[in-house]
């Protein structure tokens, strides 16, 4: 399954990503498991490629029992679990061996969750430290139809060898083809002619002008303000660190004469107004806060030196 | 194992060449298409029958040594045709900035190399090679993006004499040509090694590096020199051949072996095949095209402004043009690609129907082309299609 080889690649996972399928009716032939298994156990084996079909018969653990809806607690409410508990057959297996996943699970360490939680604009986590891998991972995301991150249980690291930098996100498959669609997204638009990066610019700046109609080129913006080009380049002092912005109008075949402080330059038929002024605190372009005045400040600057075209 | 002779390509997937008889636009390209009758010539002759077809009569031990056919004298002549001393031929342009890189690090543990910064990539991954640290001299920023001498100055000043000063002679993002005489010039005043990367514009421009003062001249034979890839060559003074071809001096301690005919910095030996065969075969046609540089400056002039004529088109870097690597801004066709259901697709792909290729997939704000030796038949099917596709209403 191309999401699974996308992540993968991607986030350097040592693991395949688990799929999980919870099925109500039990299917004619099932391969069971030759002995008795926890569920977090089923899960380390899948991620290391084995397909595990289990009956509420061959769960070893009495608390995954209930979280996976196989059986309705009956003294206390257990939470996180699949409710009803119609649950007849838990399927796991790496994923692209699960047709149609309800959940799919990926085991990953801190630096890994961490480029996810990037990726997808932040992760939810609500843990415990108890009934992690089947309630946690699986049964939350299941009920809730979101993503959810564990910190794992004792039972997990324990009995199933979870090593102490492992973690898992869990999240139903739309979660995943997001990701994969994101991760996707990030190796081609790497704002590249030709295979490189042309800016160092953060996304928080380009949505800063993309929010007042201004559009991304190679390391500047670009975008109509009443019908007339206008172009905004950030300078950089000379260790590359953003301390100005210029604020360009090119303007072909003609000439033009405007007053200080704009900058009138001949580029062959080209003439460029052009003003130039420190970032200061009244322009914050990581919120866009002052951004759109500022601009309009200089255009209306323009306007009133009376640009002459000949 | 007997291969069968009905092998096809098709046994591992689709391998024709889809852009036969293509307008090639692609500015990476244009300077290294090779002339037709070289082409014939290496197919007639059998030149592709076999990768080590330099080697048959191979006696020294190293391809830039072989006299049959004369890889040596060939050398040679490439070396004085850019005003060098000494050239080795070199697994394309990134080889040989590798061998100077290499050198410098050694002279220059730790050492800092000043370089422009519209520098290719692999001029920055060269030194990373090489554990150089990269500073970069600021450029004039939008829209000419141009290296000033000042600046390089100030740089070098700020540093204190960097390890290697590195000036990207055509730049390959704008297509600018670096002030790189006036910087020699400041680096031979103040002793410092000097590279120029003339990817872009040796074999398609007269260059003399002893008018640059140049230390290094850094070449692409598929780039610029009428040539089939990977190829480079690295051209340089006797004050710096010693250190940049110095010969293998290492000795395994069990077998007692020794290379001393191999250049380490090179790879031992460059092999070169069928990639130097070609360049040899095209240095004639490269040292006669370079004298109509100024032909080709005229034309890339006249088109950019045909082009300008468009609508929402501008060129990005320095005017007038120097140099034949076109980069416009595009906001007329990003306007298209909004609406096309192919979105920024939809402008290579336009311009492919029409039997022009060479436009960077997936990008419609920005473009970077050449007409770079197209006849003026060319450069009217090219422009026609761009207003074409222009018109084309999503």
């Amino acid at each position: 399954m191309m999401i699974m080889e996308n992540i993968r690649a991607h986030l350097g996972m040592k693991y395949n990503l688990v799929g999980v399928k919870i099925l109500k009716e039990k299917p004619v032939d099932i391969e069971k498991p030759t002995r008795k298994l926890r569920y977090c156990e089923m899960v380390r084996k899948a991620a290391n490629g084995e397909v595990i079909t289990a009956e509420h018969e061959d769960i070893a653990c009495p608390n995954a029992e209930v979280t996976l809806g196989f059986v309705e607690p009956v003294y206390v409410d257990i939470q996180p679990r699949i409710s009803p508990a119609e649950t007849k057959v838990v399927k796991v297996g790496p994923l692209d061996k699960i047709r149609d996943p309800d959940i799919i699970l990926a085991i990953l360490n801190p630096r890994q969750a961490m480029e996810v939680a990037s990726i997808m604009d932040g992760l939810e986590a609500k843990f415990a430290g108890s009934m992690a891998v089947c309630g946690e991972a699986t049964a939350k995301p299941y009920m809730e139809k979101k993503s959810n991150v564990t910190m794992l249980c004792g039972g997990a690291r324990t009995f199933a060898d979870f090593r102490d930098s492992d973690l898992i996100v869990g999240g139903p498959p739309e979660f995943f083809e997001e990701l994969s669609k994101r991760i996707s997204a990030l190796s081609k638009t790497c704002v590249a002619l030709c295979g490189c990066k042309t800016s160092d610019l953060s996304p928080r700046i380009i949505e800063s002008f993309r929010k007042i109609g201004f559009e991304k080129g190679t390391d500047y913006f670009f975008g109509k303000v009443d019908g007339t080009n206008v172009r905004i380049y950030l300078n950089k002092d000379t260790h590359g660190k953003i301390k100005y912005i210029t604020v360009h109008i090119p303007l072909r075949g003609v000439e033009v004469k405007a007053k200080e402080p704009l900058i009138v330059k001949k580029r062959g038929n080209w003439t460029d107004v052009a003003m130039t002024f420190g970032l200061g605190e009244a322009i914050d372009l990581n919120t866009g806060r002052g951004l759109k005045e500022a601009i309009m400040d200089i255009l209306k600057k323009v306007s009133d030196s009376k640009v002459i075209a000949r | 194992m007997s291969v069968s002779p009905e092998f096809s390509a098709m046994d591992v997937g689709n391998l024709s060449y889809r852009y036969k008889d293509f307008i090639i636009i692609n500015p990476l390209m244009r300077g290294g298409i090779v002339p037709k009758s070289v082409t014939e010539r290496l197919c007639d002759e059998g030149w592709l029958e076999v990768g080590y077809n330099l080697c048959h009569d191979c006696i020294e031990g190293r391809s830039s040594l072989i006299t049959k056919p004369n890889v040596k004298e060939f050398l040679s002549e490439i070396a004085v045709f850019f005003g060098g001393d000494e050239a080795e031929h070199t697994f394309g342009c990134r080889a040989a900035q590798f061998a100077v890189m290499k050198t410098i690090s050694e002279v220059s543990p730790d050492g800092v190399v000043l370089s422009d910064p519209n520098s290719h990539y692999s001029t920055n991954i060269a030194a990373e090679m090489c554990g150089l640290k990269v500073v970069e001299s600021p450029h004039t920023g939008y829209p000419e993006y141009k290296v000033e001498v000042d600046s390089v100055i100030e740089k070098i000043e700020e540093i204190g004499n960097p390890a290697l000063v590195v000036m990207t002679h055509a730049d390959p993002y704008y297509g600018n040509l670096a002030p790189v005489k006036e910087i020699g010039k400041v680096c031979a005043e103040k002793e410092i090694p000097y590279m120029v990367n003339s990817a872009y514009t040796g074999g398609v421009m007269p260059i003399n590096m002893k008018d640059l003062n140049a230390d290094f001249l850094t070449l692409s034979a598929h780039k610029s020199m009428a040539s089939i890839g990977p190829l480079g060559f690295l051209v340089t003074t006797y004050e710096w051949s010693r250190k940049v071809f110095a010969l293998s001096k290492s000795k395994p301690d069990w077998t007692g072996r020794a290379f001393g005919k191999k250049i380490p910095n090179v790879f031992g030996c460059s092999i070169g095949g069928l990639p130097l065969v070609c360049a040899m075969n095209s240095f004639p046609y490269v040292k006669e095209r370079v004298k109509k540089w100024d032909e080709e400056i005229n034309k890339t002039n006249k088109f950019i402004d045909a082009m300008e004529d468009l609508g929402d088109i501008m060129l990005l870097g320095e005017r007038p043009h120097r140099h034949h690597l076109l980069h416009f801004e595009t906001p007329l066709f990003w306007e298209i690609s909004k609406k096309h259901r192919r979105k920024g697709f939809f402008l290579a792909e336009e311009m492919i129907k029409r039997g022009i290729v060479g436009l960077h997939k997936g990008l419609s704000k920005h473009i970077k082309l050449s007409v770079y030796g197209l006849s003026d038949e060319e450069v009217s099917k090219v422009l026609e299609a761009f207003k074409e596709v222009a018109e084309i209403s999503a």
